[in-house]
């Protein structure tokens, strides 16, 4: 699998970020001035622009080999967007994206950090420790940053976690009455074509949870919601057949890249 | 039906903001130089152009969400027009495509365009 690279400090895109949703609708015009439309579901795209700057010849390097291997806009690669979360379904946990062992029992519709009800309730019912967690087609070995809001009417521990071929990261957190962001950001040394994030609940355990997101950078951002799409893209093209680098010095290599993905689904 | 995002602090556009009012007139001009002039449409309609300037995250993400299940022009909504106070119930947006530009922490940026459609 290829993917677009990431830099070395574990981001995935510069500020500024431009990113284009494109969708097509077929339109009749009528002479009173009426119109009858139809929407074509199947030409959605999604364009980005990032504009990179700063960049050294090691990370410059990698994008070029990326061109290379995908000799311009002929072929595709995996794109994880920058602007977004790259988890499916964020506040719908009993989609099947969501993978829970038996004993976790889930209640939606619970009051969220934000002051709607969006958030939702975990309890482990069994007798050990269980997961809730969501795999994701993206390479093992980036930085990824997975956050998410948490309480419990009692004081307990939650654990949050990355796995992937090479293994597992895990970090624990406290949970308390009030609201709290739970931030892991992790990155380790794997060839994995797929990663895994998800949460561990202790036995007997409940915590009311709100606000997943897996984003590839090293720290969380605002959250975004997502339902059946999220920010991974696995068939992404260059828009370009070229590359053009511009050096303004030693690791002051700037230049513009631009990304389609087709939007399926 | 939906209606079209408000900001975070309510506001439905931002300054500087464009509205225009389209009539539908045709004219037929006659060898002696009289003309007749008649409506091709009972009634004018509104266009809107939006341009959001200093948006966070959160504001840039709602209105992309509001664009997809809006499907481009495809899909109607209702638009509460801040100039008069009045909500048009079958607007459409103009366009089939929604770039958002971010600068930086919240500084997004993007412009739409709506239109009155006609009932």
């Amino acid at each position: 699998m290829l993917y677009f690279p990431q830099l070395a400090n574990g981001a995935g895109g510069q500020f500024p970020i431009k990113r284009r949703a494109v969708r097509r609708t077929l339109v009749n015009t009528c002479v009173d001035g009426t119109t009858v439309k139809l929407a074509d579901a199947g030409a959605s795209s999604v364009e980005w622009e990032l504009g990179l700057t700063g960049l050294t010849v090691e990370e410059w390097g990698r994008l070029a080999a990326l061109l290379a291997a995908v000799e311009g806009r002929r072929a595709g690669f995996t794109f994880l967007d920058p602007t977004d979360n790259l988890l499916v379904w964020s506040e719908d946990l009993s989609q099947a994206a969501w993978v829970k062992e038996a004993g976790v029992e889930l209640t939606p519709g619970m009051a969220d950090p934000l002051g709607t009800a969006r958030a939702t309730r975990i309890a482990n019912t069994g007798g050990t420790t269980l997961t809730l967690q969501q795999t994701l087609a993206a390479p093992g070995g980036y930085q990824y940053c997975f956050s998410l809001w948490a309480r419990s009417a009692a004081a307990g521990d939650l654990w949050l976690f990355r796995s992937s071929g090479a293994g597992t990261v895990r970090k624990e957190f406290r949970t308390l009455r009030a609201w709290s962001r739970l931030v892991h950001s992790s990155k380790i040394q794997d060839a994995s074509e797929t990663v895994s994030f998800g949460l561990e609940v202790n036995a007997g355990q409940t915590a009311e949870v709100f606000g997943l997101q897996v984003e590839a950078q090293p720290g969380a951002s605002m959250y975004k919601k997502t339902a059946s799409r999220g920010g991974v893209y696995a068939e992404a093209f260059f828009q370009d057949d070229v590359l053009t680098l511009t050096s303004e010095g030693a690791g002051e290599n700037s230049g513009i890249v631009r990304v389609r993905a087709r939007v399926q689904g | 039906m939906s209606a079209f995002p408000r900001l975070k602090t309510g506001a439905v556009m931002q300054y500087p903001a464009s509205r225009t009012v389209e009539h539908a007139t045709r004219v037929h001009r006659f060898v002696d130089g009289g003309e007749q002039r008649y409506r091709e449409r009972g009634v004018p309609l509104r266009r809107w152009v939006i341009r959001l300037d200093r948006l966070d995250e959160a504001e840039l993400q709602s209105l992309q969400e509001f664009f997809v299940q809006a499907q481009g022009r495809a899909g109607t909504f209702s638009f509460l027009d801040p100039w008069d106070d009045v909500t048009y119930d079958n607007c459409s947006l103009e366009d089939d495509d929604l770039t958002v530009e971010v600068s930086g922490e919240m500084r997004g940026r993007t412009e739409l365009r709506v239109r009155e459609n006609r009932s």
